[in-house]
């Protein structure tokens, strides 16, 4: 896999990733409007002194909002079309994500994006002036954030009760803010939802041992981590998880041939 | 080895040393509870935390998975003894198809919800600020709806939901009557 194959591929997705979720934002900044529930007026309320500072009024300005959504979704494209030339797309895009970050206003899968955007970055700039150990810093933090992420989120699992038994996933999926009817369907019955919990519980803290898997067998662990986006973006209607997350595999790929070959086992 | 190669490959290493340095803390953020510094750290993904439906409240609360609602009443001005049946202002949408791919109000609608599920949530020894962001955001949204006449209040409640089956009905909190 060349460096520059597999920036493409981080590029192309976070690209869709950046899309949806700058349209998302353009559609959604009139809730945000002033005089409305969401508006900046209500935030000036309180006298903190950041909330009294001139570009707090900006960062919560609806049109403000609207603008940011527009440019990311712009730069999306950018990234679909043209992932060769990411560098000022991907600066833009960091950009961005920190003025959404310092607004309060991110999510998760926000988080991933910001984590590729770094690594991207990197990975664009050792291409750029010809330094492998900037591309594989770049490959480093991606692939180190996405294995840290899933060990993390399936040991905090492991730790609950609720997880371990299966109602904490019966609570989430039966629920109308994080579940829809067919989900809620499935975990009904004790037996059905613990074997959920579980199968989320083991691939998540296992993940890191993937790591060490040959690169087509970590490609097809990759693929059943995207299923299981795409099955949470159905039930839970987290829409932009999936793409967020799928940016992170090709540089999880890189990391995972290089730690094989420290290791004597590639 | 021209200047300008060295001095490029030496930045490379001191980048790598940073990304090393940044995933060692990113493994240590994940046994710590956040703090202000930390949550700008989180947000901006330098120092990250991932606990994806994990989080420590899971399992404390018995209603930590509830589905919470906002509803609003009206009631003529110093007559509270009559209000009118309560409306529903904010509540989870029903999940459609869509949702999978296109889901834009989902950020602004989780965050109405967070704040009700702030006050909802509040210990009851720790009376809610009226003058609160979440409470004048909840305030706002039920005035927007409900629309009362000059000559009319408005209460607002937060209630909790179970499940899809039974869906036990649980008042978490009532507001004051407020005017326009």
């Amino acid at each position: 896999m060349s460096a520059e194959l597999v920036l493409e591929a981080t590029c192309r997705m976070l690209g869709a990733w950046a899309f949806l979720s700058g349209a998302g934002w353009l559609v959604d900044a009139p809730q945000w409007a002033g005089g409305g529930p969401l508006g900046r007026d209500l935030h000036r309320l309180r006298r903190s002194r950041w909330t009294q500072w001139r570009p707090f009024d900006l960062l919560h300005d609806s049109r403000f909002l609207a603008l940011l959504g527009g440019i990311q979704a712009a730069l999306g494209l950018w990234l679909v079309l043209l992932p060769g030339q990411p560098l000022i797309a991907l600066v833009a895009l960091g950009l961005i994500g920190a003025t959404q970050a310092l607004r309060g206003a991110n999510d998760g899968s926000d988080k991933v994006a910001m984590v590729v955007i770094a690594g991207g970055l990197l990975q664009a700039a050792g291409i750029a002036l010809d330094q492998p150990v900037l591309t594989f810093a770049g490959a480093l933090w991606i692939g180190g954030q996405l294995t840290l992420a899933y060990a993390t989120a399936g040991i905090a699992k492991l730790r609950h009760a609720v997880w371990r038994n299966g109602t904490a996933i019966q609570g989430v999926l039966s629920s109308y803010m994080h579940g829809c009817g067919w989900a809620a369907r499935v975990v009904r019955a004790n037996g059905p939802a613990k074997l959920l919990a579980w199968s989320v519980i083991v691939l998540e803290v296992l993940f890191p041992l993937a790591l060490l898997l040959p690169t087509s067998w970590l490609a097809v662990v990759l693929g059943l981590f995207l299923l299981f986006h795409l099955a949470i973006a159905a039930a839970m209607g987290l829409h932009t998880y999936p793409l967020a997350f799928a940016a992170t595999y090709p540089a999880t790929l890189v990391l995972g041939q290089w730690l094989r070959i420290r290791l004597g086992i590639g | 080895m021209p200047l300008s190669v060295a001095l490029a490959e030496q930045l490379a290493q001191i980048v790598l040393a940073g990304v090393a340095i940044l995933l060692t803390a990113s493994v240590l953020q994940q046994f710590r509870t956040v703090g202000p510094k930390g949550h700008l750290l989180d947000a901006l993904a330098l120092v990250p935390q991932w606990k994806f439906f994990a989080q420590d409240a899971v399992g404390l609360d018995p209603d930590w998975s509830d589905d919470w609602h906002v509803l609003a009443r009206v009631a003529a001005i110093g007559d509270a003894t009559r209000p009118t049946p309560w409306q529903p202002v904010i509540a989870p949408a029903v999940r459609s198809g869509w949702h999978f791919i296109w889901n834009p109000h989902g950020r602004s609608q989780a965050q109405l919800l967070a704040y009700a599920e702030m006050l909802g949530r509040a210990h009851p020894a720790e009376p809610i600020n009226p003058a609160g962001l979440a409470y004048l955001t909840l305030l706002r949204a039920c005035f927007d709806v409900v629309s009362p006449d000059r000559d009319q209040a408005l209460q607002f409640a937060v209630v909790a939901t179970r499940g899809r089956h039974e869906r036990p009905v649980f008042l978490r909190y009532l507001s004051l009557w407020h005017v326009r």
